[in-house]
């Protein structure tokens, strides 16, 4: 494992909702060693077959970036239905994706919009630097739930058993990968551009201000060569129209050219950095966004035995695009756990967001798992198989240049703010003032019960305001 | 503070001297004595001139950019175009009047020379705020912004302000729990909008004419410089030849031309600049 003693910076750009098939099911052709789209998946609905299908034209545009919209449906009743059927079958069957999206109030115009996929011409950052490096086609969400419970899986392991992002008490309390690194004397940082979700674990209060970021920070630091240890970046959540900037977390209807962009400019920082040869660079999504995947997730081990909301967590989520970057990646590798496919329900498992812990934890001797879950999961080292750091890949990426239109800009900022901008406000109206002093317990857990405003314009003043000021930025 | 520039007397004495022979234009024979009283009126209808700008400037819109609606009128920043015609209209209207009264001549007091000046001024101005109109400024996203929370005019700030003085006397009169943890709410929101406000347009508020004037969001601006320079140097001989020779001076062609192209430099560079 060559890779070991060579990387020394590892940094994790997650972005939002979005399926293995929709973004890079066509990357190549199906085959063994590649869990791709054959054309022919479908799922059924009021007695019709609707299919999987192409998003048409070579490249995308305003509208075909934004599908699907309207958003599909989120919470963890809803990805049962997706995952399970309608009626829920024993076994994840992947079948109810339509029906779980028809069912959503109002009732979406084109009950297709869950089947898309986006060819590689279409996501060209994507794609590049999947054939450039790898692309791992057995990852897949911790959890079969939204956004907050599979980011706390990044973050903890664990989502402390609640499914659905408003069910969260506030703050997060379950020990955190950033805490033990700073036990351990590591560097790290979250990276953000407007509010940082990592705002809600509570165990990293105290030194938020130390290393809690803006986005600019990263690119200086990664073309001066100051990177941390361990970099987690968060994208863009808010419309902001004071500096008319839309959403780059490619959390639908957003459009995924912006999320491309972001990638391009991480991937070209690290690229230029001085500390390239000694970087991994994982790039993924949170969750599949209720985009259709036509690979049924597999049992999981629990992380721990809490289940306030009656869900063990024994199951993970939907396969979600994961692209691994660094110069020990042979180029065009297929990053997999088994490479002749998985059991349902056993080890090995597959990659999962906990997989950056095991990663992260051996790099960087960083003590015992923190949960179950990240005990199980397979790390990312042994996919890193050249013995030098000889993979320079290209030496920049071009996004095609995204600009928002004034209306555009003006509809984003006047639509009422999805689950995650829900979430994020509640959670920037709790937040104290500052943080706790070090050893200052901090404010006892309670529920996410904040007003949240009615438009994303006014969500975002708001809750970026309250970030900042703790943050003291 | 700011250490004065040593020898700005002697520079000073200097641009005088210049600017007295510039106005000249040529040797001519010394004017006539004015008698005390005229002179006084003449000295006061100037200082009447100046003053009424000056306070009109202060207290409205007139010389400022008015870029968003949403900044009261004195803290919006001053525009360097709509400053330059205040200048030439002020100057030329008080030398004018100030030769009148001191002589008793009108006719033939103002040339081209003086109507070309207003006219370069003019166009300038207009120009200026035809660009601001035309182009999509930060100013303009701040615009969209501000009434993206609702705050489409001043008007609207203090209207939450005054919903804030109101919920606090609410507040005040120790409502029921309910009540007053609803009011704390809508305190706080109203605050954050405020500081939101606040943040949103703190480009865009006046730091003083000489900064407004000379600087953009990316601080000095050259043009902007170059362009203040040359007007008030052409103003100093102008001021300077009225006094002198009680009359408005011939400034030649290439003067003309000069300021021309320097107010031409600032309104073409304008277009790409960020605004404040």
């Amino acid at each position: 494992m060559p890779a070991l003693g060579g990387i020394e910076h590892v940094v994790v750009l997650m972005l939002e909702n979005r399926s293995f098939d929709c973004m890079l099911g066509t990357l190549y052709p199906p085959d063994p060693g590649f869990e791709g789209l054959r054309g022919d998946e479908q799922n059924l609905w009021m007695g019709q077959r609707v299919k999987v299908w192409r998003v048409p034209g070579d490249t995308l545009d305003a509208r075909s970036a934004t599908i699907p919209s309207p958003d599909p449906g989120e919470l963890f009743a809803d990805m049962t239905m997706q995952i399970f059927g309608s009626p829920p079958g024993p076994t994840p069957s992947m079948s109810g994706f339509v029906e779980n999206y028809m069912r959503q109030q109002p009732t979406p115009p084109d009950c297709r919009a869950p089947m898309h996929y986006f060819t590689p011409e279409q996501v060209p950052v994507l794609s590049a630097l999947a054939r450039a490096f790898g692309v791992c086609d057995q990852w897949h969400a911790s959890a079969p739930c939204q956004t907050w419970p599979n980011r706390f899986f990044v973050h903890s392991g664990t989502c402390l058993g609640h499914v659905d992002n408003a069910n969260f008490p506030f703050p997060y309390t379950a020990p955190s990968i950033f805490r033990r690194m700073s036990e351990r004397g590591r560097s790290w940082r979250v990276y953000f551009h407007d509010v940082p979700h990592a705002l809600m674990l509570a165990d990293i209060w105290s030194e938020a201000p130390l290393h809690f970021r803006y986005f600019s920070a990263f690119l200086a630091d990664s073309v001066n060569g100051t990177l941390p240890n361990y970099s987690f970046i968060e994208p863009r959540y808010f419309t902001d129209l004071f500096l008319n900037n839309i959403p780059n977390d490619e959390h639908p209807p957003h459009n995924v050219l912006y999320g491309e962009a972001l990638i391009a400019s991480v991937y070209n920082a690290v690229r230029a950095s001085p500390s390239w040869k000694k970087t991994l660079l994982v790039i993924t999504c949170d969750e599949h966004g209720r985009c259709f995947d036509h690979v049924p997730p597999p049992a999981a081990v629990p992380p721990d035995d809490r289940r306030p909301d009656g869900f063990a967590f024994d199951r993970y989520g939907v396969r979600v695009p994961t692209i691994i970057v660094s110069p020990y990646m042979a180029p065009g590798s297929r990053v997999r756990a088994m490479p002749t496919g998985l059991p349902s329900a056993a080890a090995p498992y597959p990659f999962d967001h906990t997989s950056i812990l095991a990663t992260l934890r051996k790099l960087f001797d960083l003590g015992p798992p923190l949960t179950r879950r990240d005990a199980a999961a397979p790390d990312l080292l042994g996919a890193l198989s050249l013995d030098e750091p000889q993979n320079d890949g290209p030496a920049r990426i071009s996004a095609e240049a995204a600009r928002a239109t004034i209306a555009q800009l003006e509809a984003r900022g006047a639509a009422p703010p999805n689950h995650m901008q829900a979430a994020l406000s509640r959670m920037a109206a709790q937040l104290p003032p500052r943080p706790p002093a070090p050893g200052e317990a901090p404010p006892p857990p309670a529920p996410l019960g904040a007003p949240v405003p009615d438009t994303v314009a006014k969500a975002h003043a708001a809750s970026t305001l309250q970030a900042r000021s703790f943050l003291g930025l | 503070m700011r250490k004065p520039f040593p020898f700005a007397g002697a520079v000073a004495a200097m641009i005088l001297r210049a600017a007295a022979a510039c106005a000249q234009g040529g040797a001519e024979s010394p004017p006539p004595a004015i008698s005390p009283a005229p002179l006084a009126g003449a000295v006061v209808a100037v200082l009447l001139a100046f003053a009424l700008v000056w306070i009109a400037a202060r207290r409205s819109t007139l010389l400022k950019d008015n870029l968003l609606p949403q900044i009261e009128p004195r803290r919006q920043p001053y525009s360097l175009g709509r400053w330059q015609m205040a200048f030439w209209f002020t100057l030329v209207f008080a030398g004018f009047v100030a030769i009148w009264i001191a002589t008793g001549q009108y006719n033939g007091v103002v040339t081209s020379q003086e109507l070309w000046l207003m006219g370069i001024s003019a166009a300038s101005g207009v120009s200026a705020i035809a660009v601001d109109v035309v182009k999509d400024s930060p100013a303009d996203a701040a615009n969209r912004g501000l009434k993206a929370l609702g705050l489409d005019t001043y008007a609207d700030v203090e209207r939450v302000r005054e919903e804030i003085r109101q919920r606090e006397r609410e507040l005040a009169a120790q409502p029921a729990p309910e009540s007053a943890q609803r009011l704390a709410l809508e305190i706080r929101d109203r605050h954050l909008l405020l500081a939101a406000y606040e943040n949103a347009i703190r480009p865009f508020v006046s730091e003083g004419w000489l900064k407004d004037v000379t600087t953009d969001l990316n601080g000095a601006a050259l043009h902007r410089v170059q362009s203040l320079a040359w007007t008030l140097l052409l103003g100093i001989v102008f001021v300077v030849g009225v006094i002198t020779r009680h009359a408005m001076p011939q400034f030649d062609a290439s003067l003309l031309i000069l300021l021309g192209i320097s107010n031409a430099g600032y309104v073409g560079f304008k277009y790409p600049e960020p605004q404040q």
